[in-house]
């Protein structure tokens, strides 16, 4: 575990998790705030939720993918991979320690708005309480399918290409399969073109991990059977993720 | 070798095994329709931070809209400093947004005769402080309201015409079409709130802002979205003012028949519209005593407080003629009644004869 050792020290050291911890901690509690609640207060506490995992999700694109895409390219760079790999460090191990150092830190940035979304913006009755509950914990698992796979391949990128353009790329796919199939899917809304809905179904639907609008107007956590079929499918996605970074990932450069 | 082929095999599995789990998924979740996304990504349209957006596009769209009427009016040409939109003998015909929200007798008012463009002449221009930057006022202002206000200046300057010519049909359109989609932005962000739905409605409905039949036809589709939306409300007095606004819009909708056909409204419309305006305007007024009494209205700044009573004080009044016209009706259809009794009795006197 020395690499992981090594790359979480690295990780420390830049400090840059600092300040998105920090803005993790108080933008949830400061954004509600800003918005018309006064005649309104209940909707304070779905904002603070709102709030929390949207935040989550910038991190996610803003700070994680980037931390993966650029360690893989300084360490592939700089030698460090080539070392670890004469020490006896296979190639799967090592991505899956530089995976978990990168891992470690942003499982408290999702422990933090966990807990946030969770504790201080559950609602009072206990049937809705246990509804918040659950959907936090879906929402998470969902997340997680999301996120975790899109690190490794900003990482397998980043040992292939350079920082900036490995990170362009992961956050592109991000991006596009949060918002970008939106778009597409209106376009497609009265054409029958094969290649394009082709595209769209091949396309990765991450807009199905996104469960704010159930928290945000209290809709209840989803069904097991819907939930089910979103793990799979992003659970499915996650492995040809991965399945297509190990191969683009090479020690040195 | 071998051991390459051995990974080569185990990653195709992999492989394999990824594709038939995301078929999978996909499959059933495109038979249950559960694929399409929801159009609002992290839910911001109708959320708390929805609101505030809606809120804040409204200087905005006020500020586009001026361009945009420019061609009637080439009021921003030239030296701004003698301008106050507070002038009332100003002639010149100026809508704008805030206009809209603010001041609606004339577009409600006159909802029984055919809308004249011409009325804007008389909305009520005091209310345009964001423009009125008159000299006066800014030599006793403190330095950094002296400053905010040149912020301000130099904003409208960015949209000042210097062309002496008005804007080309092109232009014209294309601001048309810049208002409509911020319109229908804010409209999105929040359905229920007064302001972007009284200007959405508006520049619908007004032909001369780009108005259509088609688009008519839309805003009652919005209307009714509108009231559906507010219909949720439990808590915030000021949507069920929207509900009222749109309801009149609607009412404003069905009697466009009669009017131009010179038929008086039949009653049974007067009331169905007494009775769902009438239930916006008690909803208002509940849940306005509910925030009073919970103290939430205290948390309302004083201008938002006079802006939420000045709207009711507008719907009230406009709510008001209901009565009137409802007993008008009553006394014309018991007057038809009697006429018609009379004219049987001196049919059977004839008779008898």
């Amino acid at each position: 575990m020395e690499l992981y050792k090594l790359t979480l020290a690295s990780i420390v050291n830049r400090k840059t998790f600092a300040i998105f911890a920090l803005l993790l901690l108080t933008l949830p509690f400061v954004l509600p705030l800003m918005t018309p609640w006064e005649t309104k207060p209940t909707i304070l506490e779905p904002a603070r939720a709102q709030a929390a995992w949207s935040l989550l999700w910038m991190a996610a694109l803003g700070w994680l993918l980037f931390q993966g895409a650029t360690i893989g390219d300084k360490w592939s760079s700089h030698g460090i991979f080539e070392y670890f790999k004469t020490l006896g460090v296979s190639r799967r191990k090592q991505i899956t320690q530089v995976w978990l150092s990168c891992f470690t830190v942003f499982a408290g940035f999702a422990a933090i708005t966990f807990v946030i979304s969770t504790f201080t913006a559950m609602p009072s009755d206990s049937v809705e309480a246990r509804h918040w509950f659950m959907t936090n914990v879906q929402y998470l698992l969902l997340f997680l399918l999301v996120v975790a796979p899109l690190l490794v391949l900003s990482i397998s990128l980043g040992t292939r290409l350079n920082g900036a353009a490995a990170y362009a790329i992961t956050i592109g796919l991000a991006l596009y399969g949060l918002f970008g199939i939106g778009y597409l899917e209106v376009f497609l809304a009265d054409n029958k073109n094969p290649i394009l809905n082709l595209i769209y179904v091949i396309s990765p639907h991450y807009h199905l991990s996104d469960l704010n609008s159930r928290l945000v107007f209290k809709l209840g956590a989803l069904p097991l059977a819907e939930l089910g079929q979103i793990a799979a499918y992003l659970g499915g996605l996650a492995v040809l993720t991965i399945g297509i970074s190990l191969p683009l990932y090479r020690e040195g450069k | 070798m071998k051991g390459t082929n051995k990974s080569i095999l185990a990653w195709s599995l992999w492989m394999i095994g990824g594709i038939v789990l995301t078929s999978a998924g996909l499959t059933s979740l495109n038979s249950n329709s559960r694929l399409a996304t929801d159009q609002n990504p992290f839910a911001i349209q109708r959320s708390a931070y929805g609101r505030l957006l809606a809120r804040l596009t409204e200087s905005t769209i006020d500020r586009i809209w001026h361009i945009g009427i420019e061609e009637s009016t080439p009021h921003d040409n030239g030296d701004h400093s003698n301008c106050s939109h507070g002038d009332l003998d100003d002639e010149e015909f100026v809508f704008t947004v805030e206009d809209s929200e603010n001041d609606h007798d004339d577009h409600q008012a006159s909802a029984e005769v055919a809308h004249d463009n011409n009325d804007h002449a008389a909305h009520d221009h005091s209310d345009h402080s964001e423009h009125d930057h008159s000299s006066v006022a800014t030599v006793n202002e403190p330095v950094i309201e002296q400053m905010k206000g040149w912020f301000s200046d130099i904003k409208s300057a960015k949209y000042t015409r210097t062309n002496p010519y008005s804007l080309s049909e092109q232009h014209r359109l294309v601001v048309a079409k810049d208002i409509e989609e911020m319109l229908l932005r804010s409209y999105k962000m929040d359905p229920a709130h007064y302001g972007v739905y009284n200007s959405y409605h508006l520049f619908l409905t007004i032909h001369a802002f780009g108005g259509t039949e088609k688009s008519r036809a839309h805003a009652e589709v919005i209307a009714n979205a509108t009231i559906a939306e507010v219909f949720r409300e439990t808590e915030d007095p000021e949507p069920w003012l929207t509900a009222a606004s749109a309801y009149s819009y609607l009412y404003q909708f069905r009697i466009e028949d009669y009017l131009v056909a010179g038929k008086p409204v039949p009653i049974e419309i007067l009331k169905e519209f007494r009775a769902k305006i009438g239930h916006c305007l008690q909803q208002f007024k509940e849940l306005q005593q509910a925030a009073e009494e919970s103290g939430s209205w205290a948390n309302l700044s004083p201008d938002r407080q006079y802006e939420i009573s000045d709207r009711a004080r507008f719907a009230l009044r406009t709510f008001e003629p209901f009565d009137v016209m409802i007993a008008r009706a009553e006394r014309r259809k018991l007057g038809v009644g009697k006429m018609e009794q009379q004219v049987a009795e001196m049919l059977d006197s004839i008779e008898d004869l």
